[in-house]
């Protein structure tokens, strides 16, 4: 992780003194003048920034610097004016909130203006997507907080937990622009870090649902932070995108840590582990994730989603070859959920799920041979599963060994495989996927 | 309208298909648009949201993305009650629109943005949008630019109409006239006159409305005289006429003067109404109104010119319509 340690500092250091020289030598026009006063933003130099900025904003005359005046509007309207003597005063009270509210909203408006223009006319150059994306994420953020406290201190409330969520297409579309996978990389850890530190919510985010009334000073909103880890992994050429995943999931761990109350830490810890588990095939995620669920079941929870987080630590265990934890989980899954699922017609679903997501991640990330042996595992356990499940999930079982089938370079193992579990099945059948003689299905036990 | 068929057609996925049943053709962007809409005022909130899913597979070019954004923002508004997210969205709607050079999709961002933004936004992002519409050179056409203007004031009338500090009021207004002023320019620069016409008789029509009445009594009499000698299907001059004839009514309260010019334009409105709804749009509900006013307005003006034989048989007449 240290190759990915960013170091923004010194960059933005060499981007002010460029643009500043650039101003003095009269060269005022919006695209230095953004320049000079993100990067002295970003470095914290408002004082210097007030001193040297010049009086009047030029007036734009391309594309690009249309949209630097909407970038420099957007930044101008919160960080600038509120770091004016005169204008502090009006920050006071219930107007002043009012008065701030309306400057971050100001503030989202033209930084949205600049972010969709540069999107569209292809200035969206890396820098200037990560820019503006983080601008976004900062105004975003405050915006939130302020708001919070403003309800809360005025409404006597105790503070929202999230109401708005962070727009993650912004996120995506920063990423689309910038095209060298290490920018891409480091962009996105810079986009994390900022995101935790302002992360506020309910560690009950991850689980699907918002319980109003755990307020806790250590409030921590998961949320944002799957939803970062899944952008990590769908960009396919992120090399170091489990690592990221695996950093994010440290620096939230920390944070879960921080939580004292055991009945608020022990969910928010399991499922967020839980799933960066399966983001990232870490082992030491892995046993931390195990540590979770003890702490968890101590408190006697049961969440709405402990189905998915059974399965996924099942089939990790069986990855990290902890056998007796798989038939731990295992055995779990059938007698606490099994029957639940089986009702709802669920369990398929999350089988099949689950399964090809790891196949596909391990085709990613450990490479085929790897993925021969899992899979080998994951079949042994799949044979199992189905046997027990009859003839419910065999249609959706097949599918998948034949989507696995088709991509793998091994045809005659997973062959195999697929024979273990159904010894009468043809290859022309699994190739052209011709199931239904093999699925007799009784009517009575599958689930309307 | 089948909604069962429709909801069947929408359950199985078919998003074209659906459109085709309601006659929208799912390969134009702004038809898609209307169908998020349809499905939208119909209460259908998640089959417009799995059009909007559908849409985001699709955005390949900025219409298509400014319908999903400024959609998206309104579905966060309505469905999620999100706060911030709504602005967010149609903002970046509005950054694709403004260099999209499309006016279309300009002008659609700009509209569905008026319900998340405060209006003296609006208004600056109306007067940028008119500012820098040399740079960011989305219209060659005079034509498109002229109806964006022209449009957009419209827009910013209707805004106006709900405020009611008339401080705001006053600004708005000296926008619109700034803007027409501007549109004007444009279309006299083009050389087609056509053009100019449509012009002044929009810009006469809002300068009416916001009580600039000299103005608006420039212009709608520049664009009678075009449409007079023009407008062989006589589309826009009855327009024109009962504008133009309404202002110089309005006109002839104060000042005996204008009398005779009002009656002249009244009729000449009268003839031409008239004969519009004889031409098959009996059931046009608008001109219907229109020649009622207009008939109501001469029967006045007949009253004052002294001529009370005239004015008996307007009112009759009026009785009648």
């Amino acid at each position: 992780m240290q190759e990915l340690a960013f170091k923004p500092n010194l960059k933005y250091i060499k981007i002010a003194k460029e643009a500043e020289k650039k101003l003095k030598a009269k060269e005022v026009n919006l695209i230095n003048l953004k320049d000079f006063l993100y990067a002295n933003l970003y470095l914290g130099n408002y004082e210097h920034l007030l001193k040297k900025l010049p009086k009047k904003m030029p007036e734009p005359t391309t594309k690009e610097e249309v949209i630097a005046y909407y970038f420099i509007k957007g930044l101008y309207e919160r960080d600038i004016s509120i770091h004016k003597k005169k204008d502090k005063d009006l920050y006071v009270g219930p107007l002043g909130f009012l008065e701030k509210r309306s400057r971050y909203k100001k503030a989202l408006t033209y930084l949205s203006i600049a972010f969709g223009m540069a999107e569209t006319t292809g200035f969206m150059k890396a820098e200037t997507a990560r820019e503006l994306a983080l601008s976004l994420v900062e105004y975003w953020t405050s915006l939130e907080s302020e708001m919070d406290y403003l309800r809360s201190f005025y409404f006597g409330n105790r503070p929202f937990y999230s109401v708005d969520k962070l727009p993650m297409d912004l996120f995506r579309m920063a990423l689309q622009a910038i095209e060298d996978p290490q920018e891409k990389a480091e962009t996105l850890l810079h986009l994390s870090q900022k995101l935790i530190s302002y992360s506020r919510g309910s560690p009950f985010g991850l689980l699907g649902f918002n319980l109003p009334s755990f307020a806790s000073e250590n409030r921590f909103d998961n949320t944002h932070i799957t939803l970062l880890q899944e952008i990590v992994i769908e960009e396919e050429d992120i090399k170091e995108g489990k690592s990221i995943v695996e950093k994010l999931s440290d620096i939230i761990f920390e944070e879960l840590e921080k939580i004292e109350d055991e009945y608020i830490r022990a969910p928010a810890y399991l499922s967020f582990l839980t799933l960066s588990v399966y983001h990232t095939l870490s082992a030491r995620l892995y046993r931390h994730a195990k540590d979770a669920l003890d702490l968890y079941e101590r408190h006697g929870l049961c969440p709405i989603n402990m189905p998915s987080i059974l399965f996924i630590l099942w089939a990790q265990a069986l990855i990290f070859k902890e056998y007796e934890d798989a038939k731990k989980y295992a055995d779990k899954i059938a007698q606490e959920v099994g029957t639940s699922l089986r009702i709802s017609g669920l369990y398929d679903i999350f089988v099949a799920r689950i399964l090809w997501s790891f196949l596909r991640m391990l085709y990613k990330s450990e490479g085929a041979k790897e993925t021969e042996i899992y899979l080998e595992k994951l079949a042994e356990l799949l044979k199992h599963v189905a046997q027990e499940l009859k003839d419910v999930s065999h249609c959706n079982i097949f599918e998948l060994l034949a989507d696995v089938y088709q991509e793998t370079e091994n045809k005659e193992k997973v062959f195999e495989l697929v024979r273990a579990i159904e010894p009468k099945i043809k290859r022309k059948d699994l190739e052209r996927r011709n199931f239904k003689k093999y699925c007799v299905v009784d009517n009575d036990e599958i689930p309307s | 309208m089948d909604w069962n068929a429709l909801r069947n057609t929408l359950s199985e996925g078919d998003i074209p298909g659906a459109m085709r049943q309601v006659g929208l053709d799912p390969a134009l962007p702004f038809d898609i648009a209307q169908f998020i809409d349809l499905l939208f005022e119909h209460g259908y909130r998640r089959p417009a949201k799995h059009v909007l899913d559908y849409l985001k597979d699709r955005l390949e070019t900025p219409e298509y993305k400014v319908i999903y954004y400024s959609n998206l923002g309104f579905y966060e508004h309505l469905v999620e009650h999100q706060e911030f997210t709504p602005l967010l969205y149609v903002c970046l709607a509005i950054g694709i629109g403004l260099a999209s050079k499309s006016p279309e999709a300009l002008y659609y961002a700009y509209n569905s943005s008026v319900p998340y933004l405060e209006l003296e936004m609006v208004s600056e992002l109306f007067q940028d949008m008119i500012k820098f519409a040399d740079i960011l050179d989305y219209w060659q056409n005079p034509e498109d630019r002229v109806c964006f203007i022209v449009g957009s004031a419209m827009t910013l009338f209707e805004i106006m109409k709900e405020l009611r500090e008339s401080r705001q009021k006053q600004k708005v207004k000296k926008i619109i006239s700034t803007a027409l002023k501007g549109a004007l320019e444009i279309a006299k620069n083009s050389g087609d006159k056509e053009l100019v016409a449509w012009c002044r008789l929009h810009a006469g029509i809002l300068h009416a409305e916001t009580g600039a009445k000299a103005a608006a009594y420039e212009q709608l009499t520049k664009a009678v005289k075009y449409y007079l000698e023009n407008d062989e299907e006589e589309k826009l001059l009855h327009k024109a006429l009962y504008h133009l004839g309404s202002i110089v009514y309005e006109y002839s309260k104060f000042q005996q003067y204008y009398l005779k010019e009002a009656e002249q334009y009244l009729t000449e409105a009268e003839k031409i109404i008239e004969s519009y709804l004889d031409d098959g749009n009996n059931e046009d509900t608008e001109w219907l109104l229109n020649l009622a006013k207009v008939r109501k307005m001469l029967a006045d003006v007949y009253k004052k010119m002294g001529k009370q034989e005239e004015a008996k048989l307007y009112r009759k007449k009026l009785r009648g319509a």
